[in-house]
């Protein structure tokens, strides 16, 4: 065990500092890559706020801080993330525990059933639950029906509220899948041996997993409830259409379309970028320190109880109460792109196809499908090929300034991607770059965008099959001789191929779902991707709103649940398993 | 084997989806058979093999009437001149703020010469005055027929720029929409007048845009403060209406679209937007323009400096206003010069359209230019109350302080409408306390001095949460 150990460390040794120039020079490229994508457009969207009499100045810094509904809404989004994370835990824990532990029929489809929510953007579901879920929405009429509620005696409860429990549930049904997969990956890659040596020393089946599993997981938790928290803590979308707008990232959105931005907003943005990248800071040190020096690809198969046909019925309960929550936004999109007409009934009392006909003869509708395809394809092979170096980087060689390039990749998952899109704005408003801006065509910083919006997702994925795969796999294939390449290609790569596919369909379906980047940098109606074409429609104050962005809503769940699909057919039965690497 | 598989069906894929891939054409409708006919017989091509000339346009309008306008505008010019038109459409998500904000930074960028569109139409007036002002919009040459119909100024409202840059192609009124059948449902009185927003029975239950988002709703609450007798009454009252909201929306379509939903039983709506959603359910909504309260104001369009397309972009502004284009706004789908698909439902400005039309327009629309049916505004109100400094007030007062104006608005109705807390309610800040106040914080709001601005909003938004708070500490 101690000689391939130490012929290990020389591998590792020859990508440390002056001794490794290849790794080096990767790293320093990507940093460089990174500030241009990153950096720059950022310094672009908050220099004004530093700014102050054409003098720098932390002027309007202090204003910002010092005011108290600056920290009122930082801190109801904090209490928002915290509350869809946890809540995004609670969903996604019981069936990724379930799935990972036990055997029962129908398994395989209920697994990937629970991946379906990802297919719809959340603004289009918030669209939805708004009609259910209203003062005189279809909820409160069925209770009215059944006699629960009398509107003639007191006025029905508005279960949506000032929007902040709306946001926070809609948020968490939209975003558990992550945690799902992390969660089952994580247990897959949980050494049984360990769970076992508990029981065997008398620990209940409990304790053993809240003492031992659940710490060991805590990485790849950590992982997806990062991605999570910050996606909640900087959503712009959700709280959008629900009217909540107690919230900071919603101020900056309504103060950068306001005729007179005040420079206070540009300082906002610092102050809402550093409280991200704060509480992922903090998150990790707490949380997220790795374990992988513990934790290793399991040595033996992990046991599957097989369940009894009770059992099995208590298994579909779980999963079908999280789907019946999960999809009911889907459901009420396919309600109001069918319905001719829906005033003051449970269901509508007219149905029609119209709408869904009307969508699919526009050519706009096609090219928007057609164009998100393009985008984010171009922008997933971007993130997989910058994002995997990255993260190989990070966990495989010791060179210089790796935290650096961590917090790099990790940085724009605190960044809103309205504060993004106004600095790529202003990168291309004159120039050589113009044709590139919103007003030539915008493909290039399109995927851009999309590529450094969705690197953590990839770094993340990566990272943690790396942390889990044991180096001594890659330092028996060197000490037999193979090249770093063939190293790379033959051993490393296959054993986290499913963390590279798993982050590269997330990649893609976010990508395809990118809301805040699409609304700002497509400005021709020839290059809007799909998301932009829904927002435009669900705000277009028509009579038809609702039903023509629905309609758009059920295409764009077709084209996610066909990448789902088509990822099936490329992995044939191993769909099922891809996350449990 | 699963990889070739997947391979076929995304060839598959991309194959239907770029065979389906088309161009926004004229559908197929009685309007263009006719015109291929006239095209045929004068030019001796069919309609699709004409050259294709483009115009760019920027507008918040919808789709709708971006199609209806684009189809006529295409045909019409296929019959008059030989040549197909297509319009390009371009969208900066968001409204006519948004709009305005976008062209302004464009024109600033490209130094103050051009911003690279030739239309902009739609939006409030006050977003084409102030593009006026910055020197961004373009005179227009205006056949007299049109500046014969078109009055220089209706219910208190400019309908065309005294210096020609701008006219408006349409009127707006507003009013209020409801949901009749479920305020019968909760035992709930319908209501009549703008006072009656302010109603207790309404607490919670009306759905209202955001002034700083959308201009309509803007002029909309404007309008609401000079139908009082005075500003102080004036915006009391607005105050009163606020604080009933239960819901503040981004634009002016989704607030009127929250009856329908079951979201609010009321929202305040413009005209055209109330009309169309009672078209859908008439037997559960209500459209309410209040007699003798109301004002219209234009929907106008212009020709932005120097613009990639002149003469198109010329012939397109003289289109819109010509009796086929304003005909439109007002006539059912399907008639002759009507709309193809879709009926717009708005009413023209040209007075002679109302006219030429008569007995074949929309039920719905009413002529603005029959008496009874605007505002008569007390002059020195209706110049004193400037939009500005009205939606800065709003934006202040009630929108950032939602919630406590909410719960302020309850206490206060809780407390049977204490005449001391009414008091406390309706203050105004010291310096707005009469017209005069009013003209000085105009001027303060748009200096350029960033930081006075952020000092006079941040007083604002203290006074009012102060007094609202005030009146939630106030012992019952």
């Amino acid at each position: 065990m101690s000689e391939p150990r130490a012929k290990g460390r020389s591998f590792l040794a020859a990508t440390e500092g002056r001794a490794a120039p290849v790794p080096l020079a990767l790293e320093g490229g990507l940093l460089v890559l990174l500030a241009a994508m990153l950096l720059l457009p950022i310094a672009l969207a908050i220099g004004r706020g530093f700014v102050d009499e054409g003098r720098p100045s932390l002027y309007w810094l202090v204003r910002t801080v010092t005011d108290g509904d600056v920290l009122r809404q930082l801190g109801n989004g904090v209490l928002l993330a915290c509350c869809a994370t946890l809540l995004s835990l609670a969903i996604a824990l019981p069936p990724a525990v379930l799935r990972a532990r036990c055997r029962f029929r129908g398994q395989g489809l209920l697994g990937v059933l629970l991946l379906v929510p990802m297919i719809l953007p959340p603004f289009v579901g918030a669209l939805s639950m708004r009609h259910l879920f209203s003062r005189f929405g279809a909820v409160n009429l069925l209770l009215q029906r059944v006699g629960i509620l009398d509107f003639s005696q007191s006025l029905p409860p508005d279960w949506l509220g000032t929007g902040f429990a709306g946001v926070a549930v809609l948020q968490a049904l939209h975003l558990y899948p992550i945690l799902y997969l992390n969660a089952s990956a994580a247990l897959a890659n949980v050494d049984p041996a360990y769970a076992q040596a508990a029981r065997n020393l008398g620990a209940g089946p409990v304790r053993t997993f809240f003492r031992i599993t659940l710490p060991l997981m805590r990485p790849g938790l950590f992982a997806g409830g990062t991605i999570v928290f910050i996606w909640s803590f900087t959503d712009i979308g959700t709280p959008l259409i629900l009217g909540y707008d107690e919230l900071a990232p919603v101020t900056i959105f309504k103060q950068l379309a306001l005729a007179e931005t005040s420079p206070g907003v540009f300082s906002l943005v610092f102050v809402l970028l550093s409280g991200a990248v704060g509480l992922y800071v903090l998150g990790k040190f707490f949380f997220g320190r790795a374990a992988a020096a513990e934790s290793s690809k399991a040595s033996i198969a992990a046991e599957q109880h097989p369940l009894g046909p009770a059992a099995t019925l208590g298994a579909w309960l779980v999963f079908g109460a999280v789907l019946l929550m999960a999809l009911l936004p889907h459901a009420g999109v396919v309600l109001t792109a069918l319905s001719a007409r829906w005033v003051n009934t449970i269901l509508p009392t007219a149905w029609t196809l119209r709408h869904l006909e009307f969508v699919i003869s526009r050519g706009e509708t096609v090219s928007s499908i057609v164009n998100s395809l393009k985008y984010a394809s171009l922008s997933t092979l971007a993130d997989l090929i910058l994002g995997g170096l990255a993260a190989w980087l990070i966990v495989r060689t010791r060179v210089a300034g790796r935290t650096l390039l961590d917090g790099m990749s990790m940085l724009p998952l605190a960044v809103p991607g309205l504060i993004l899109a106004a600095g790529y704005v202003a990168l291309t408003a004159a120039g050589p770059l113009k044709p590139f801006g919103p007003f030539g065509n915008p493909l290039g910083i399109l995927v851009v965008a999309y590529t450094i919006r969705r690197i953590p997702f990839v770094v993340r994925g990566v990272s943690a099959g790396l942390e889990q795969v044991p180096e001594s796999m890659e330092e028996a294939a060197r000490n037999l001789g193979a090249s770093r390449a063939g190293t790379i290609f033959r051993i490393t790569l296959p054993l986290i191929l499913a963390n590279v596919i798993a982050a590269g369909v997330l990649t893609f379906a976010f990508a395809v779902l990118e809301v805040s980047d699409s609304l700002i940098l497509a400005q021709q109606q020839a290059h809007f991707p799909i998301t932009k074409e829904i927002y435009r429609q669900a705000t277009s104050g028509n009579v038809d709103a609702a039903n023509i962005a629905s309609a758009l809503g059920v295409y764009g769940m077709g084209l996610l649940g066909g990448t789902l699909g088509l990822a099936g057919a490329l992995l044939g039965k191993k769909l099922g398993t891809i996350f449990r690497a | 084997m699963h990889v070739r598989r997947a391979i076929w069906l995304l060839a598959a894929a991309t194959a239907l989806l770029g065979g389906c891939a088309a161009e926004r054409q004229v559908p197929d409708s009685p309007q263009r058979r006719a015109a291929e006919e006239e095209v045929l017989r004068r030019w001796g091509k069919t309609l699709d093999e004409l050259p294709v000339d483009e115009l760019v346009a920027i507008s918040p309008n919808n789709e709708n009437i971006q199609n209806e306008f684009e189809w006529a505008f295409c045909l019409h010019r296929a019959v008059q001149c030989g040549r197909r038109v297509r319009i390009s459409w371009r969208d900066v998500g968001g409204g006519a703020s948004s709009i305005e904000k976008f062209l302004l930074n464009v024109f600033e960028q490209n130094r103050r010469r051009t911003m690279d569109i030739d239309v902009l139409w739609g939006g409030g007036e006050f977003t084409f005055m102030n593009l006026a002002k910055a020197g961004a919009l373009e005179p227009l040459d205006l056949p007299t027929d049109v500046t014969a119909n078109v009055p220089e100024q209706f219910a208190g409202a400019r309908m065309i720029d005294a210096e020609r840059r701008w006219i408006g192609s349409a009127v707006s009124g507003f009013g209020f929409l409801y949901n009749r059948a479920m305020m019968e449902r909760c035992g709930i009185a319908p209501p009549r007048q703008w006072e009656d927003l302010a109603d207790r029975r309404f607490h919670g239950l009306i759905s209202l845009a955001d002034p700083s988002a959308s201009g309509s709703a803007a002029a909309a609450y404007r309008m609401i403060v000079i139908s009082a007798p005075d500003w102080p009454t004036g915006w009391a009252r607005l105050l009163r209406i606020l604080a009933n909201a239960g819901r503040f929306t981004d634009s002016a379509g989704a607030a009127a679209n929250s009856p329908v939903l079951g979201e609010a039983l009321l929202a305040t709506s413009i005209d055209f937007y109330g009309a169309m959603r009672v078209a859908e359910a008439p037997d559960q909504l209500t459209y309410v323009s209040p007699p003798g309260q109301t004002t219209f104001s234009p929907d106008p369009i212009a020709v932005l400096r120097n613009p990639p397309h002149r003469e198109l972009a010329e012939e397109f502004v003289r289109f819109v206003m010509s009796p086929r284009g304003q005909a439109l706004w007002a006539l059912p789908p399907g008639s002759p010069d009507g709309p193809i698909r879709t009926a717009l439902g708005r009413q023209p400005i040209r007075r002679d359209v109302y006219h030429a039309l008569a007995g074949r327009m929309l039920p719905w629309l009413v002529d603005p230019y029959q008496p009874g049916q605007a505002l008569a505004l007390d002059p020195s109100l209706d110049r004193g109350v400037d939009f500005h400094v009205l939606r800065a007030l709003v934006y202040d007062a009630a929108i950032v302080h939602r919630d406590l104006l909410h719960r302020a608005g309850r206490r206060l109705i809780d407390s049977g409408n204490d005449p001391a807390l009414a008091a406390i309610f309706n203050e105004l800040p010291p310096e707005l306390s009469d017209l005069a106040g009013i003209r000085r914080a105009k001027a303060d709001l748009g200096s350029a001095d960033s930081k006075a601005v952020d000092d006079l909003h941040r007083r604002w938004q203290r006074f009012f949460a102060d007094k609202y708070r005030r009146i939630l500490e106030a012992r019952p």
